[in-house]
């Protein structure tokens, strides 16, 4: 995995550079990203598997989706993602389709959440390459 | 002078205006002093986000920013734009995600001296009372679908009817806490999950709940009329929307930004995503934000019954004896349609406060009546450590900046610097030192959340108290506060 993540600094909010061979990459980093920023390291207990798909028309904004939609399950459902298993991005004439497997867990009292992200933005996400990598800013409100 | 390449031209001592250029509609200006400019606009996009904004179609006037201006989401924090209902946009980045964050003032009958002695047990009942902190849920039953749509349909009258709110309360609230013409049908099932158990909630980041003291009296008719006097024990509660109104503007961002495409505009940021207020889309967002706005006050109407409730148990004292009443309630996320006087003719427009209060004068017909001879209170919160302050809303305030004001102080260091300068010091003995109880779910909040992290609020309200938008009140000073 040569995909990656770097915090820079930001007064109010959260936001991180990410970069990725591939797309499915950048989106596996960006997730990676979230994680550490809402737990500290957490031991994963009994462990579950969702699948799901989306769709948007850039992909900017399957990538807010995606966070978005993971950020609403421990946030809203109270489950926790612990790994990305599959991804799949695809582009079908003006429309971006992501498949993913995820495994997660049901949180229980013993996970410290660090702090509430209200809505991955789109402040100067722009999904781009530089040097042959996917690259990405990422702002996460908090 | 030039900051961050964009040009500011000195109007009066703290006005400066940034000339429209390009495809600016209309100048923008911006109510600073000069210190604060080199202090705090060369660090961050805000100034940019300031001329971005002056883009958006059937903008008024000008695109205005308080001294609180920091970088946003779109518009800055601290930004008010007013756009034309015919040929204006709406847009979520002029409210934020949390729709209706906002401040409310509630006042005892108790001096600081009855206080004092109790106030460890008070902050630890109010802790007790109040659920705080990340996923905080459970101050009341779950609502029922029913009744969730029906808190966003009637706001804090909701509260009323369930015996957590008294008429005084409803009448002292901004649009005596329901906006109208929300719409609870149109939003999102994963808003409304979202919000479910959160009715009564204060959750985390910058919201709190204080108990403080009037230390400082500026204007004593007003303070009368606000029933305030030196060394009175006061509440004070921020908070806003909570999960759904973060959903509402995350579903409705996604709406708008097709709607940008559909209709044309060429927008200079993907967060001013926005629609014509009279198309389909505009009055959707319009009236599934208003149901967002109609949520938070209710939950800082519950807040405010729970709070009243520790007060009560704490000092065994009945409702009459306590006197815990509340002054005000003032949004400052939010976008209003409201009459304002543009090229000497009143209109009807949409005015965008995204991290702005609405400081409306004397004589108004839309603040309560006991205040219209001195105007709307405008409640400014500094930090935990410091001090906030109450103010007035004045007939300059009208004329240039849609009836508007600052909120608040804005971040000085980032969460990551403020934890650093966090480290090896303890806080909570700080503050006690300095005679404030604090009590919070974790202590990284304190440390995120700790004064030296917040600017002083006080160079914030001086520039508006100097340039005659708002008239200082009173200056409060915290005590307790429960936090996140």
């Amino acid at each position: 995995m040569t995909a990656n993540y770097k915090f820079i600094d930001h007064t109010a909010d959260i936001a991180c550079e990410v970069l990725g061979n591939t797309l499915e990459e950048l989106f596996t980093a960006s997730v990676e990203a979230w994680k550490s920023s809402v737990v500290e390291e957490t031991k994963y207990g009994e462990r579950e598997i969702k699948k799901f798909k989306l769709t948007a028309s850039s992909k900017e904004q399957l990538l807010v989706d995606f966070i978005s939609e993971i950020n609403y399950y421990l946030f809203t459902r109270n489950w926790l993602l612990n790994l990305v298993l599959e991804l799949e991005i695809k582009q079908k004439n003006d429309t971006w389709i992501l498949s993913t497997e995820i495994e997660g867990m049901p949180v229980s009292q013993d996970v410290e959440i660090k702090q509430e992200i209200k809505a991955i933005t789109f402040h100067q996400m722009n999904i781009e390459k530089r040097e042959n990598k996917y690259y990405t800013l990422i702002v996460f409100d908090i | 002078m030039m900051i961050n390449e964009i040009e500011l031209n000195r109007i009066r001592e703290n006005l400066w205006e940034i000339p429209a250029t390009g495809n600016m509609r209309v100048p923008g200006r911006i109510y600073i002093s000069e210190n604060m400019i080199h202090e705090n606009l060369k660090t961050d996009d805000a100034l940019k986000q300031v001329v971005n904004v002056a883009h958006l179609p059937g903008i008024e006037k000008y695109s205005l920013a308080m001294p609180d201006i920091h970088w946003g989401y779109g518009f800055p924090i601290g930004g008010v734009a007013a756009t034309d209902l015919e040929e204006g946009v709406i847009s979520p980045g002029g409210v934020g995600y949390d729709i209706n964050c906002g401040v409310r003032l509630a006042v005892t009958n108790l001096e600081v001296s009855a206080v004092k002695k109790r106030i460890d047990h008070l902050v630890s009942k109010l802790f007790e009372k109040v659920p705080t902190g990340v996923g905080s849920k459970g101050a009341i039953k779950k609502l029922s679908k029913k009744d969730l749509k029906k808190v966003l349909e009637s706001g804090s009258v909701w509260a009323a009817e369930h015996d957590m709110a008294t008429q005084s309360d409803i009448e002292f609230t901004e649009e005596s806490g329901t906006l109208e013409n929300a719409n609870p049908d149109i939003i999102s099932e994963r808003a409304l999950e979202r919000g479910a158990n959160q009715a009564g909630t204060l959750g985390s980041g910058n919201h709190f709940l204080e108990v403080d003291v009037v230390e400082e009296i500026y204007d004593d008719k007003a303070a009368e009329v606000f029933g305030l006097f030196k060394d009175q024990v006061v509440v004070l509660i921020h908070t806003g929307s909570r999960g759904l109104g973060y959903q509402v503007c995350d579903d409705y961002l996604k709406v708008l930004l097709n709607a940008s495409n559909k209709y044309g505009f060429n927008l200079p940021d993907k967060q001013l995503a926005c629609a014509p207020i009279k198309s389909s889309e505009g009055q959707d967002y319009l009236s599934a934000m208003q149901a967002a706005a109609n949520f938070a006050w209710n939950n800082r109407q519950v807040i405010m019954h729970l709070a009243r409730k520790a007060f009560r148990e704490t000092f065994n004292m009945s409702e009459s004896e306590l006197g815990f009443n509340l002054v005000y309630d003032v949004c400052h996320n939010i976008a209003k349609i409201e009459k304002h006087k543009i090229d000497n003719e009143e209109k009807k427009v949409c005015v965008h406060r995204k991290g702005a209060t609405r400081a409306f004068p004397p004589g108004s017909k839309l603040i309560p009546a006991k205040y219209r001879s001195v105007g709307q209170p405008v409640l400014i919160p500094g930090d935990m450590g410091r001090y906030s302050y109450i103010a007035v809303g004045t007939e300059k305030a009208m004329e240039e900046t849609f009836g508007s004001s600052c909120h608040g102080a804005g971040r000085n260091l980032s969460r990551r610097k403020a934890l650093k300068d966090a480290k090896g010091r303890n806080l909570v003995k700080e503050l006690n030192e300095k005679g404030i109880v604090i009590k919070a779910r974790g202590y990284r909040t304190i440390a995120e959340e700790m004064p030296g992290a917040y600017k002083d609020v006080s160079d914030v309200v001086d520039v508006m108290h100097n340039e005659g938008i708002i008239r200082k009140v009173a200056k409060i000073r915290p005590i307790g506060v429960i936090k996140g």
